[in-house]
């Protein structure tokens, strides 16, 4: 967990997952291609975010392909809007209560 | 869309606190796949070259397509089309492929889904889909409760 946010937290690191989201499959060097990044950076931060989960890769030959992997994504998202969905329908079913309780009355 | 007979589309990654066995149950059984695959009901043999087909209301069929390969539990791959969708009915079917290996923590879930025709509108309609699905998957075997599709 702490993996994907400290992957989240460079403005480095997103962009290469929104150009992994606009096309998947890409090289390395069509992932830094009119960036300000150097191989070698943008390979540290590929390296985090593989470990981080947010980015796998399939070898086609010696090229290594990028693909971006939102499932841990949605896993966090799961995580917190599930429990707010539950207070939802919590609140939801408390105020239908009492309100009918008032026109009981 | 890649232009490469082996190269993916799609790859999707996740670790399932379960057993292969179970996650293979997960996926090839009507009774898991209707918790949390958009509410339908997986139906096949698993045999190669048998039909699978996933149920909607009605008993209609939803997507479907044919067993490529099945080596229990550690392979399953199928054809993957949808003819009842006006936007997807002319085109090609793609492939979907799930490979499972057990690590440390439980089972690595590997989805690619590969081989869409050129233009594919498949290829749109399954790119938010598939993260919905397998964290769907990943929450119902680690947990035993539903995911509530109806506010989705």
């Amino acid at each position: 967990m702490e993996l994907i946010f400290k992957a989240l937290a460079s403005p480095a690191r997103r962009e290469i997952l929104d150009r992994l989201y606009v096309e998947q499959g890409k090289t390395l060097s069509e992932l830094i291609e009119g960036l300000d990044m150097r191989r070698q950076s943008a390979t540290r931060h590929i390296e985090l975010l593989e470990q981080a989960g947010l980015i796998v890769s399939h070898w086609r030959g010696r090229e290594k392909l990028h693909y971006l992997n939102p499932v841990p994504l949605e896993e966090i998202s799961r995580r917190w809007l599930d429990k707010f969905s539950q207070t939802k329908v919590a609140a939801v079913v408390n105020l239908k209560q009492a309100l009918e309780e008032t026109n009981n009355e | 869309m890649s232009n490469t007979e082996n190269t993916p589309d799609y790859i999707y990654v996740t670790v399932i606190a379960a057993s292969a066995e179970k996650v293979w149950q997960g996926l090839t059984t009507a009774e898991f796949t209707r918790q949390y695959w958009h509410s339908t009901s997986i139906q096949s043999d698993f045999k190669v070259g048998s039909r699978v087909e996933f149920l909607v209301e009605n008993d209609e069929v939803g997507c479907e397509g044919e067993v490529l390969v099945c080596d229990y539990p550690k392979e399953l791959s199928y054809t993957w089309a949808f003819p009842r969708n006006p936007d997807t009915r002319a085109e090609s079917p793609s492939r979907v492929t799930f490979k499972l290996e057990t690590v440390a923590g439980g089972t690595k879930l590997t989805v690619v889904h590969d081989q869409f025709p050129s233009g594919s509108k498949m290829y749109e309609l399954v790119s938010g889909g598939w993260p919905l699905v397998i964290s769907g998957l990943k929450t119902l075997l680690e947990t035993g409760s539903a995911v509530d599709f109806s506010r989705m």
